[in-house]
């Protein structure tokens, strides 16, 4: 019992899935090649950090300032590089890069909620400074009389190494631009009389107090710088609070920390690197020189547009990584810092790319003065990785189709092949397990055309032991004959010459007669077909010739009633009639053998427009359901073994098969309802002219 | 009788038990194992009757060339053939080797018998002037039970002592049927049903030579024969 059914070619395709192993295999190596490729990067961007550190290695003369910051590091105002000139209007959102790199004044406390926080940077020829305050009550000085109430105010002090000071002071009257006034002492009522036109200033109030935003020439500044910012309170007209860059506003400014040209320089003189992007900070981690830029988009590449369908788009614009900002920090950082070198992958908005930085320490003698952090995106990485990726796609495509075409085609082939053996193997043999047709020698080479020439050779050897096999009937039958003739001769003569003895020859004789009628049915089957080669056909009528039949039955034997029903028209066949009524004589034997004593035997006659169908039916015990396919082969009986008046060969039915074969008709037996009789049916087909 | 008769047979149990039937019945028999001794016997000296079996020795059809030996040096020689099986009977017809009978090895001996018999009578009938006596006429058809001839239309018709046996059962009752048993009786020889039906048709052939419509012997099926004319 097949479950489920599978051809050749659905096994072979099902077999050929393990080609899918290629595009797997191939994208793990994609996989691995990429992994080689971020080491050789990271490796790269590592190795790339380490000449430039090298190159700065014992320069104390780009790195000695930073490395004495440390006394009075608290105070030292760090300015970053700008990438813009910032916008002076008061809002903070042009530094928006840089809010990670605020730094509180000191002197708040919590109580009053008054507390300040700056920025400063630089860019092109100025200096740029944001603080943002809160402050919960502003006030805003009456303009008009030098030595009315002010307002809250900020002052700025401008220093040298040699301990000479400016002070410039913004007291705003109102929101927005604010002069600035150079002051010679900080008094709340020192006159405001000259104004510094080079700094502007904008104040700006907020939901949580104000924002201030200054510019001023680079060329003003000395060494230091200090801010100071001022809170009034205008009931009691006088100072509530004050915050400052240094420690309670008394110390002496801190000093400016720019990011070096020098060490700029030797970035440059290390040659481009497009793509990758350099920075060399001190030991706070703060950026003190950079190089070069993060590429952000990747390079277009061509690939499959099939592919393109599949995958992500590449990385459009690589958001510009949030570190321009002033201060770097990370683990690859902290560690260079300490004087190990080390990478670090980070992710982007872009889950394809990730950027690698690499930190690596500068030495001044044996100490860590700072560290050069290298980055460099993945994008080149993503790009051969999105190429090798769209060329394994586009093999395993062509591989997957090319393979697949070939293995359908020669499963065809195949399936083909082996249906055709399968055709011509089932029609060489009939129903009954007679040869009837030939496998013809399938050609060649492989298993299948041997098993072509099996089949042929075992068609063949088949043929021949069924020739053998009918001819044994006929070869017994005459090589019994002639010991017949010896012993009925012999018992002849005894007969005639001794009378003695006549009791027993005529037992002898009768035995004899039995075994001649034995062989006489044996060799009948073949004398039959013998008789059918030479046999000649003519029209006849198969009524009347039934009809006659019948009575002749009822004459012959009396006492077995039989009726006989025609189609009442003439019903002609062409046919061999001696042939025809010897059929018939084996079917009404049959019948009377099986037939219920004293139970009517009923032939019939039925005709269609292309059938005429005789059927002979008696009552009796129905036929075992296992020989109903069965009785018409030869040698097959359904008789028990009783003593019967003739031998029994089970040839009848057997020469009925011959003769329905010879006229092409078709002969069968079956139960009739009711399971009380037997119905034998052969139905001869009639030419479309009659 | 003093009639010699040849008997020509290569299984030894049969030919002596033919050859002692033959002397009981007071036959002088000749007995000859090989075809080869026979023919050279024969060419001196030529039997009243010959008794061949087809399959002598090795060779299958020796018997028809001993036949046709026999019948170049006597054409009126009764010769009677014999064979194992029962298919030669079509064949041996066909060839028309001139036999005047040809048998099956299961005939009995008292059929035996009565054939040559039968055969020695119709020499003798043929020496002498024709009796009316035993001549049968029916329509065109003319029987002489004596000379075993038949004559269709005063044509002779060749045929073999069984057979005109049957035609003699058959023509004897006109319109009446003949059952296959009936026949054989009548022709000396126990057959099967099938061989009786080869032996009509070989009837039927030999009438419709002289003449195509001739359709005298009916088929009643399940019954037997009769003959129609007349």
């Amino acid at each position: 019992m097949t479950l489920f059914r599978l051809s050749i070619r659905a096994k072979v395709l099902l077999a050929s899935t393990v080609l899918l192993v290629i595009p797997y295999v191939g994208y793990r190596y994609v996989q691995e090649m990429e992994n080689f490729l971020r080491e050789g990067l990271e490796a790269s961007v590592l190795g790339a950090a380490q000449a430039l550190a090298g190159a700065l290695h014992d320069r104390v003369d780009l790195l000695a300032q930073y490395a004495s910051i440390s006394e009075d590091a608290a105070f030292e105002i760090f300015v970053h590089p700008l990438a813009y000139a910032v916008q002076v209007d008061g809002y903070a959102g042009d530094w928006e890069d840089y809010r990670d790199n605020f730094k509180r004044l000191s002197g708040a406390d919590d109580e009053s909620g008054f507390s300040a926080r700056y920025l400063a940077g630089h860019h092109g020829d100025y200096l740029y400074l944001l603080a943002e305050v809160t402050d919960p009550r502003l006030s805003y000085r009456r303009p008009g009389f030098p030595r009315s109430l002010p307002g809250d105010w900020i002052d700025l002090r401008l220093g040298d190494d040699s301990g000479e000071t400016q002070r410039y002071r913004l007291s705003p009257i109102a929101p927005g631009r604010v002069s600035v006034y150079a002051l010679k002492d900080r008094d709340a009522g020192a006159p405001l009389d000259r104004a510094e036109p080079r700094i502007w200033a904008h104040w700006q109030p907020d939901s949580k107090g104000y924002t201030v935003e200054l510019r001023l020439p680079l060329s003003l500044l000395k060494e230091r710088l200090a801010l100071e910012i001022v809170d009034v309170d205008p009931a009691r007209a006088r100072v509530s609070q004050m915050l400052s860059t240094t420690a309670d506003g008394v110390a002496s400014p801190g000093r400016l920390v720019f990011p070096s040209p020098g060490i700029e320089g030797v970035i440059r003189s290390l040659g481009r690197n497009p793509g990758r992007r350099i920075h060399v900070v001190d030991t706070r981690g703060r950026v003190l020189a950079s190089g070069g830029s993060l590429s952000s988009q990747a390079p277009a590449v061509k690939i499959n547009p099939l592919f393109a369908l599949l995958l992500r788009p590449p990385p459009a614009d690589l958001f510009e990584h949030t570190t321009v900002a002033g201060e770097l920090s990370g683990p690859e950082v902290d560690a260079a810092l300490e004087g190990l070198e080390s990478a670090r992958w980070k992710s982007t908005d872009n889950p394809d790319v990730f950027i690698v930085s690499a930190a690596y320490p500068i030495w001044i003698g044996d100490k860590v003065t700072g560290a050069v952090v290298v980055e460099e995106t993945s994008l080149s990485i993503q790009t051969v990785r999105r190429q090798a990726l769209a060329d394994l796609f586009t093999t395993t495509l062509i591989v997957f189709c090319g393979a697949g075409l070939l293995l359908f085609l020669f499963a065809g082939r195949i399936s083909r092949r082996l249906r055709r053996l399968r055709d011509e193997a089932e029609g060489a043999i009939d129903e009954h397990g007679r040869l009837v047709g030939k496998v013809t020698g399938i050609s060649g080479g492989d298993e299948i055309g041997d098993l072509g020439r099996s089949f042929s050779s075992l068609m063949e050897r088949l043929r021949q032991y069924n020739h053998y096999l009918e001819q044994l009937a006929r070869r017994l039958s005459h090589e019994l004959r002639t010991p017949l003739a010896v012993i009925r001769s012999s018992l002849d003569t005894l007969a005639m010459e001794d009378h003695s003895s006549d009791k027993y020859v005529d037992r002898a004789r009768e035995g004899l007669s039995r075994l001649d009628t034995v062989i006489v049915r044996m060799s009948e089957a073949a004398r039959l077909e013998e008789a059918m080669q030479s046999a000649e056909r003519e029209s006849f009528d198969l009524d009347r010739m039934l009809g006659a039949s019948v009575e002749g039955y009822r004459q012959t034997w009396p006492d077995t009633p039989m009726t006989y029903s025609g189609p009442g028209e003439a019903c002609t066949l062409f046919g061999v009639p001696d042939l025809i009524a010897q059929l018939l004589d084996k079917l009404v034997a049959n019948a009377r053998d099986f037939a219920a004593p004293g139970s009517v035997i009923t032939v019939r006659l039925e005709k269609t427009r292309s059938r005429a169908v005789l059927e002979v039916v008696n009552d009796g015990p129905p036929l075992p359901a296992a020989m109903e396919g069965k009785l018409f082969e030869s040698m097959v009986s359904l008789r028990s073994g009783e003593k019967s008046v003739e031998p029994h060969l089970g040839l009848g039915l057997y020469i009925v098969r011959l003769i329905a074969d010879y006229h092409g008709a078709k002969a069968e037996a079956c139960n009739r309802p009711g399971g009380k009789g037997v119905t034998v049916r052969v139905s001869f087909p009639l030419r479309s002219s009659d | 009788m003093g009639r010699q008769i040849a008997i020509v047979e290569d299984e030894d149990a049969i030919r002596e038990n033919y050859a002692e039937a033959f002397r009981r019945q007071g036959y002088a028999v000749s007995t000859y194992a090989y075809r080869q001794t026979a023919l050279n016997r024969f060419r001196e000296r030529l039997p009243d009757l010959a008794i061949v079996d087809i399959g002598l020795g090795a060779e299958a059809e020796g018997g028809f060339d001993l036949c046709r030996d026999l019948r170049a040096l006597s054409p009126a020689l009764p010769i009677i053939f014999l064979t194992a099986r029962d298919s030669d009977l079509d064949t041996i017809s066909g060839l028309r080797l001139g036999a005047d009978d040809y048998l099956t090895k299961d005939i009995s001996l008292s059929h035996l018998l009565a054939r040559v018999a039968a055969l020695f009578r119709r020499v003798e009938a043929l020496r002498s002037p024709p009796n009316g006596d035993s001549v049968l006429e029916r329509g065109r058809l003319s029987l002489d039970a004596d000379r075993i001839a038949c004559a269709w239309n005063g044509q002779p018709v060749a045929l073999t002592v069984t057979e005109f046996w049957i035609v003699h059962a058959l023509v004897r009752f006109p319109g009446h049927v003949k059952s296959r048993d009936q026949l054989m009786e009548e022709a000396n020889v126990v057959v099967d049903d099938s061989t009786i039906t080869s032996h009509i048709k070989r009837i039927r052939r030999k009438f419709q030579a002289l003449d195509t419509e001739f359709d005298c012997i009916d088929t009643v099926y399940a019954m037997g024969y009769r003959w129609t004319c007349g």
